[in-house]
């Protein structure tokens, strides 16, 4: 099996580790989070950031206003932003008690319609099979496609016949009412929308690439772990008719920062079986980046030998209008 | 007959409670548990995927207690579940895009792994592209249906605009999946019975009389033209075949064509493997009946080489059935789903139908003779029924199902009853192929005294080539007279872009099973009803004068509600016989208005008043042509004043309309105007 993980860098800066004498939400809080997001949760804390720290006044929240939406976002902090994750700082029982004193800020909240049909990520990733508009043309619809949400608030949207990405969106997760009515009405992503696929749908692909000549992908499985919600494909070289590998596949919010990015989203590949084909079907295989974005180096699967781990970092990098540098964090 | 004669019969007769319970399990609560598929594990734990897209595991399902039955979330995020089939203890659910597999790799009851067994048929996006399955043959093999889909605005054409669409698929242990038969149209239940025989349900509408029951063999056609077009004949899909001229190919004809009183949606089947736990029904179907909410009964056989039989009512009460399936104890669980349309109550849930050991009087077998049927009863009987019998067929056009048509009343000729008073023999009655036959057997204190015999073949003599569903002239092509041409779908899209109204709620309705002077509100958006208690009345947010109009409307019991033209004059919206009267003016001559919980179509032209130059009154406010479901009720009625209950007393040129939100509970869908000025 070929292993292809990403590398964990260092975490950013930790938060207060003074230990909690109670399990007061309000104490927690101000020890742990007021630095930041000031004491009255206005986010005018004393800690100066280049974006301010979130106001949680205005009842706006990254991943969603839910006890359990808070609390995956404490525990597991906010990739590529100054947010800690405070698992292992503080316990579970604190970390809920912060979130219901960071609810407390927040005007109230509008009384949920009981037959609205919201999904969530809970306390597992999830995955939700359905139908999607497609972004790069008007009234054109994918069918087949998957939602993974995962645990950082991440959603992805893919098309499960080309296995391409078609849109990248954090916060709130999935609308879904394809029983109302007559039936059968696309999903309705909720997240905000961080890159959508407006031009090709088969360019997002990891292995769809040019230069990766007579692919075709065939989805076989989704599967939920308690961390993350991955997808699993085949290759086929379809000139030959034969299976050439196979493919796992999730994606997650970098918890390292850049000077220059907002947002970085690593793709993690897991070749989990490789034929001993010729593996120049793989050469080149390379990102285009969509307008506003980068991608990190691409990998050299022609280079690839069997029963060998790699370590391997694949990123897509919203870049700051002015930025310049640079994403190249592959490591072999 | 004496007097004492039908005392002993009123006392014979029994109903089906005496003999069949059901029972409603309690659901998870906030939960709409639309049932798509039911099986079991070995353990008797039961599982039930839904149309909203989750898989249910409930533990003691087969208690008696209905307190100790527990459901918990076993997978969620399908795209639909509408089959759901354990193999070996290993759950397989039908997707719409997708066959799967569903692993829990853990152990903890809850899934982790779905594995694709199968994609391999077109999609387009369709609303109305189900996948239905999936019985699995003796060599692991499963089966699937994909439906067609319809398209506006020529929605009764359904059409299969992606490969494989129409049609049943044969998926093999590893996924290879074939096209195995075609010409289907909502193929909403397959099944294998106990003789290994493929059989599967389709639904009414074009090319589809009425609901039908089919047996499967490699490469039928079942008379859909939609997926043809993905044969050679049709050049793979770069043909359509034509909507409205029957395809060349033959279709093969129903084993059951089931009589529309009796189905009007057509869920799955099952043959009876309960050795006699759910009585003396031995290896027959039951059927599931969404509409009307039934479970009917159908007994097969073979006559010279056809599968043909009868079929008779067996249970009513049961809510709207899709998915029926035996537990190991042998009780009969029934799924429940309206689609949001509104199936009989209640719309959703599971039921439990339990045979009472209380062996009801019923027809036991029903069998073709050249000129007559055999009818074992399940008791023995005293006397020789009245029987009362006559012969009809379908015509196979495109229009939206067919009537039961060239009916002729049976002469019946020799009925004997044998010693054993088991069993009935009619003989010497003229049968032809090619027809159905709908008899009465009354007198004798049968549970059900119907039943209905599709002869495809009588047993002797050369095969006939007639069929039921005969070809025929197609009818005129159909217009939607409210299309197009300067009508404002006013409550499409968003509804409260165009009127204006707090209180009102866009869901879906039907009738409450509890409570008929009340809506059950579900998620949908068929439906506009005022559901809060200071609901304001629907007000457009356009003034009108002359239009045309037509909405589509329901009541509950005693709902009273009416359409204020201009804020002013009033056409009634009331359970009663005065729905569609111009208060003030006229009455409704003929009675349209078929009652609470059921959707109907008013159409008509109001006039508005006109004014000279000095403002004063020339003619007065007229409604013209009014109809409810397109029955002529009013021809033309002038409101010479405004109605109780309008917005002014002061007669105008254009105003606002309103539904009438403060007499009752109302729900309005569909609200089309024409403005004519």
């Amino acid at each position: 099996m070929i292993l292809l993980t990403v590398i964990t860098l260092v975490l950013p800066l930790a938060a207060s580790q003074e230990p909690v004498a109670e399990l007061d939400g309000k104490v927690i809080y101000t020890q742990s989070c007021a630095l930041c997001h000031g004491e009255k949760g206005d986010g005018n804390g004393t800690a100066v950031f280049e974006t301010p720290a979130r106001s949680f006044v205005d009842g706006g929240f990254s991943f969603g206003n839910t006890p359990t939406a808070l609390f995956n976002t404490i525990s597991n902090g906010i990739g590529a932003t100054p947010m800690p994750a405070f698992k292992g700082q503080l316990t579970d029982a604190e970390i809920k008690a912060v979130a219901a004193r960071v609810l407390e800020f927040a005007p109230p909240v509008k009384k949920s319609d009981p037959l609205a049909a919201v999904l969530q990520v809970g306390e597992r990733p999830q995955v939700i099979r359905g139908g999607l508009n497609a972004y790069h043309e008007k009234d054109a619809v994918i069918p087949r496609a998957l939602v993974l949400g995962s645990l950082d608030g991440l959603s992805v949207e893919l098309d499960t016949k080309t296995m391409g990405v078609l849109a990248f969106r954090r916060g709130d997760f999935v609308q879904r009412n394809d029983w109302g009515d007559r039936g059968g009405a696309m999903l309705e992503p909720l997240g905000e929308l961080l890159m959508a696929n407006e031009e090709n749908e088969n360019s997002w692909g990891f292995f769809s690439a040019e230069g990766f000549r007579d692919a075709e992908f065939r989805f076989i499985a989704t599967e939920i772990s308690e961390q993350q919600a991955k997808v699993a494909y085949r290759i086929i070289d379809s000139a030959n008719s034969v299976e050439v590998a196979e493919v796992v596949e999730y994606f997650e919010i970098a918890k390292e920062r850049y000077a220059d990015a907002d947002f970085v989203i690593n793709q993690q590949i897991e070749i989990t079986w490789i034929s001993e084909c010729d593996s120049s079907l793989f050469y080149g295989a390379s990102y285009q980046a969509p307008s506003g974005w980068r991608v990190g180096r691409g990998l050299r699967l022609d280079q690839l030998e069997l029963n060998r781990a790699y370590d391997f970092l694949y990123q897509y990098v919203q870049v700051k209008e002015d930025g310049t540098r640079s994403a190249e964090h592959d490591h072999e | 007959m004496s007097s004492v004669g039908i005392l002993l019969l009123a006392m014979c007769q029994t109903v089906e409670a005496d003999h069949y319970s059901v029972e409603f399990l309690p659901t998870p609560l906030g939960e709409t548990l639309e049932v798509g598929g039911i099986d079991f594990l070995s353990d008797g734990t039961m599982l039930l995927s839904t149309r909203r897209g989750r898989v249910w595991w409930v533990d003691n399902a087969l208690a008696d207690d209905m307190e100790q039955i527990d459901f918990h979330i076993f997978a969620e995020g399908l795209h639909e579940g509408l089959g759901l089939e354990v193999i070996d203890d290993e759950i397989y659910v039908m997707q719409r895009g997708e066959l799967s597999q569903l692993i829990d790799i853990d152990g903890d009851q809850v899934c982790d792994r779905i594995e694709v067994v199968s994609q391999d048929w077109g999609m387009t996006g369709n609303y109305h592209e189900f996948a239905f399955g999936m019985p699995v043959d003796q060599q692991g093999n499963f089966y699937i249906s994909t439906n067609v889909g319809f398209w506006s605005p020529e929605w009764w054409h359904g059409k299969a605009k992606a490969p494989r669409r129409g049609s049943i698929l044969k998926v093999s242990p590893n996924g290879e999946t074939s096209w195995f038969a075609s010409g289907v149209r909502s193929p909403c239940g397959l099944g294998i019975d106990s003789q290994q025989r493929l059989l599967y349900t389709d639904n009414q509408g074009d090319w589809m009389p009425v609901c039908g029951l089919f047996d499967v063999e490699q490469d039928d056609f079942f008379g859909h033209p939609a997926s043809l077009r993905w044969t050679a004949e049709y050049e793979f899909g770069a043909v359509e075949p034509s909507t409205t001229v029957a395809p060349k190919r033959q279709p093969k004809s129903a084993a059951i064509w089931i009589p529309y009183d009796w189905s009007r949606s057509t869920g799955n089947f099952v043959h009876d493997t309960t050795s006699g736990k759910f009585g003396p029904f031995r290896d027959q179907l039951f059927v599931a009946e969404l509409t009307l909410g039934n479970v009917l009964r159908v007994m097969l056989e073979n006559v010279q080489g056809v599968t043909q039989g009868a079929v008779v009512k067996f249970r009513e009460g049961v809510g709207s059935a899709i998915r029926v399936r035996f537990a190991p104890d042998g009780s009969l669980f029934a799924g429940l789903t309206n689609r949001g349309w509104g199936g009989r109550a209640p719309g959703s849930g599971i039921t439990r139908i339990r045979y009472r050991d209380v062996l009801p009087l019923e027809m036991s077998n029903i069998s073709l003779r050249q000129d007559g049927f055999v009818i074992d009863l399940t008791k023995p009987i005293a006397s020789i029924p009245a029987i009362e019998a006559r012969s009809y067929d379908y015509n196979y056009w495109w229009d939206y199902g067919s009537p039961e048509m060239r009916e002729k009343q049976l002469e019946i000729g020799d009925v004997q009853l044998s010693a054993d008073g088991m069993q009935l023999v009619i003989s010497n009655t003229e049968l032809n192929a090619g027809r159905c036959v709908r008899m009465r057997l009354s007198g004798i204190g049968l549970l059900h005294d119907e039943f209905s015999y599709t002869i495809n073949q009588l047993p002797q003599g050369e095969l006939s080539l007639e069929r039921v569903a005969k070809t025929v002239a197609p009818p005129a092509a159909r217009t939607v007279a409210e299309e197009g041409d300067g009508w404002l779908t006013t409550t499409w899209g968003d509804p409260f872009d165009n009127w204006t109204a707090d209180g009102w709620k866009l869901c879906s309705a039907s009738l409450s099973s509890s409570d008929p002077s009340q809506f059950e509100i579900n998620v949908g958006n068929s439906a506009l009803v005022n559901t809060g208690p200071n609901a304001t009345h629907f007000t457009s947010k356009d003034s009108y004068g002359d239009v045309e109009f037509r909405f589509s409307f329901m009541l509950p019991k005693g709902g009273d509600s009416g359409l204020y033209m201009m804020s002013r004059y009033e056409l009634q919206l009331r359970d009663d016989s005065s729905c569609g009267a111009v208060i003030g003016s006229k009455n409704p001559r003929a009675q349209a208005y078929n009652g609470a919980g059921e959707w109907h179509i008013m159409r008509g032209r109001f006039l508005a008043p006109r004014f000279d130059a000095d403002g004063k009154k020339t003619r007065n406010a007229r409604f013209e042509d009014i109809s409810i479901d397109y029955v002529s009720i009013i021809g033309a009625a002038e409101c010479e004043t405004v109605t109780g209950g309008a917005a002014s007393e002061q007669e105008v040129a254009f105003a606002p309309m309103f539904f009438q939100a403060t007499a009752g509970t109302v729900a309005i869908a569909d609200v089309r105007l024409k403005p004519l000025d």
